[in-house]
């Protein structure tokens, strides 16, 4: 009887697991005193409390959209989670209320699906992988074009985006030649500070702009740069072992949350130790 | 055996020196040069353990067999931020003892306006100091927005029968040379008139195969049904307002959602369709009924014909069957690709009010239809003519 019963367990186990790994997380963000939104491959978003872990909501998928990115923000004292993606061939961005809710819709100029909020000036920074340009759009004015913020003649395809909002500057990561450029918002100047990064994938930032994490699809490192005399430069590489690597948040505690398109992970910076975690 | 134990060792050197996540070139692959596609490759390598699965994946031995390229086409995958596609293949070191092997992670790049399709790529692979080439087809994809896909529907106007809720039958076209389309089940659909439908929202494409991802063979067509269900009554009203056989009754826009096999980026095509609604069979006999009754009933009200009761039961008697007749050629010569005209009236017998109106004329006989005006007209128009 012991052996049927842990028959079935083994055999459910498996099957949650593989049904994990066909809709994994492949993209996650938090920030302080917000939830933890996890975008998964066929599009939806797990909404979980960030201690427990524990699902409270699921934002369903929007039809058609092949799922990019996630971004979480406070706006004007309400929390809203924003996802990007391309639908058909256009790019776009859809922002929900924290619950869940459609918002408002965005689209974006040149297959552009990587992005991040300026929740100051109420803007959505979004980079072209196409034409390696970095677009300003709006928030408030629904249709307003995107007004073009600065040209990386240098990248191959511009990938990750985030916005650093004390020094009022972008980060973009070059999927193809893993360079990170930093673009002056306010004049459009922009300079590489760090290669040799494999091909990033995601990054993020934590809560007092002065660490900046790199995922590297590549080699399944996270790269760690802090902000020194006013530029970042690497401190650290972290190994995780995990061979698809898709996205990076800044946690609590000194840990940083990652996701590799099967599971989702809780990484702690002292002692190195991915802990996964039900979504 | 000596060159294999050599590649080994030299592998396994550069291996340790570099620890086990060092980039390597180790593949190179050369750029795909077409009239309508371009593609280049940017490869890699990590040393790696082999793969679990490797007997399964796809083997391809450099051309003096030094080296074996391992590939596994269902891993492809667009890249998250659109414009390239990322695949994976491993080199073994042959008959290396104990085993080399690299994963490489391949960024490919594509241009032109061509359709996803396979095309043969050839590649050069260096461990230390060997070097050996070879080729192999890989599936390359398009990242611009061209459609893969023909929709249409089997009939125009697309025919919804309001008695079976069948659907709308729809072909599927696959345009792509030699690779499978996946067609996901789920479509968007939008109805200039929602209140004729029982609900737009998670409508479905069924496919008899599979009710799952709807997979068609490359250059093949494949027969689906549009799973949209009509509110009766209003959609059998909507039928009353057109008498032409091929008028509209309604359009909807489907918008559906598909891939190529093997990695490709996710389309939508949308598709209008013309629908025109069928009542079911009880509908027309009833209409006919009604019609043929009405006929009889006009009739006894002009001066002069009424002769009693019996008399008209036996005029409506006839006059149903007259009608179910008439009823029945029109269904035939139509069927037939025919068309049945009734005085000067091109009539749709599978209509409500056309079946209707068969009932009446049929029933009512030339009396009535004089009284109307309707047989003057046309003996007028046969006098012109």
């Amino acid at each position: 009887m012991k052996r049927i019963v842990r028959g079935v367990v083994i055999a459910l186990a498996a099957l949650s697991l593989a049904a994990g790994a066909t809709n994994g997380p492949i993209g996650l963000d938090w920030h302080q005193g917000g939830y933890l939104y996890l975008l998964l491959k066929n599009g939806s978003v797990s909404i979980l409390e960030e201690t427990t872990k524990q699902r409270l909501a699921t934002i369903p998928t929007t039809f058609g959209l092949e799922p990019a990115e996630i971004f979480s923000a406070r706006l004007k004292e309400r929390d809203y989670v924003f996802v990007s993606g391309f639908v058909g061939r256009n790019g776009a961005v859809y922002q929900y209320t924290a619950e869940g809710k459609p918002y408002a819709k965005f689209a974006t100029p040149e297959q552009a699906a990587s992005f991040d909020v300026d929740p100051e000036r109420r803007l959505l920074y979004v980079a072209s992988p196409v034409t390696n340009v970095v677009y300003a759009i709006n928030l408030d004015q629904k249709g307003s074009a995107a007004k073009r913020v600065a040209y990386i003649r240098e990248a191959e395809a511009v990938g990750p985006i985030i916005f650093d909002r004390v020094r009022n500057r972008v980060m973009v990561g070059d999927a193809a030649r893993g360079v990170l450029y930093e673009v002056d918002v306010t004049t459009g100047s922009y300079r590489p500070i760090a290669t040799d990064l494999g091909s990033p994938i995601s990054l993020g930032i934590g809560p007092q702009f002065k660490t900046l994490y790199i995922a590297d699809r590549l080699a399944g490192r996270i790269h760690i740069f802090r902000l020194e005399n006013g530029a970042y430069k690497r401190i650290d590489t972290i190994e995780t072992g995990l061979r698809s690597l898709s996205a990076v948040a800044t946690g609590p505690s000194e840990t940083v949350f990652v996701a590799d398109g099967s599971n989702a992970y809780q990484l702690s910076l002292k002692t190195r130790k991915l802990t996964r975690f039900a979504y | 055996m000596k060159w294999n134990c050599l590649f080994a060792l030299t592998a396994y050197l550069f291996l340790f020196a570099g620890e086990a996540v060092a980039v390597e070139r180790v593949l190179v692959f050369d750029d795909v040069k077409k009239t309508d596609l371009q593609a280049n490759f940017q490869s890699d390598c990590v040393a790696t353990q082999p793969p679990s699965n490797f007997q399964k994946l796809q083997r391809v031995p450099t051309k003096s067999n030094a080296f074996f390229l391992y590939f596994d086409p269902s891993l492809i995958e667009p890249a998250r931020f659109g414009k390239f596609f990322d695949y994976t293949f491993y080199v073994a070191v042959a008959g290396s003892n104990p085993p080399v092997w690299y994963s490489c992670g391949t960024q490919v790049y594509t241009q032109g306006a061509f359709l996803d399709r396979s095309e043969t790529a050839h590649f050069t692979i260096k461990v230390g100091g060997a070097i050996d080439d070879g080729a192999l087809d890989i599936p390359l994809h398009s990242i611009a927005s061209r459609d893969f896909i023909e929709i249409t529907s089997v009939t125009k106007p697309a025919k919804v029968d309001l008695s079976q809720s069948t659907g709308i039958e729809l072909s599927l076209h696959n345009l792509l040379p030699d690779q499978d389309l996946l067609v996901e089940p789920s479509i968007q659909a939008t109805a200039s008139h929602p209140g004729y439908w029982v609900s737009t929202n998670n409508v479905k494409l069924e496919d008899a195969v599979s009710k799952e991802i709807i997979r068609i063979p490359p250059g093949e067509s494949s027969l689906v049904r549009l799973r949209l269900e009509p509110n009766k009554i209003p959609t059998l009203l909507a039928t009353l307002g057109s008498v032409k056989p091929d008028a509209a009754h309604e359009n909807i826009t489907a918008v559906v959602s598909y891939r190529s096999d093997l990695g490709g980026v996710s389309r939508t095509k949308p598709v209008n369709i013309v629908v025109r609604f069928t009542p079911s069979l009880v509908s027309l006999i009833v209409a006919l009924l009604a019609g043929s009754l009405l006929g009889t009933l006009a009739a006894q009200f002009l001066p002069g014909t009424w002769k009693g009761f019996y008399a008209m039961g036996q005029r409506a008697a006839r006059g149903i069957v007259f009608s179910f007749v008439a009823e029945l050629f029109a269904m035939l010569l139509v069927a037939l690709g025919s068309k049945f005209v009734f005085l000067q009236f091109d009539l749709d017998p599978w209509q409500f009010l056309p079946v209707l109106f068969i009932g009446f004329a049929i029933s009512g006989g030339k009396e009535v239809l004089s009284y109307m005006g309707l047989m003057k007209q046309q003996n007028a128009t046969a006098e012109n003519a």
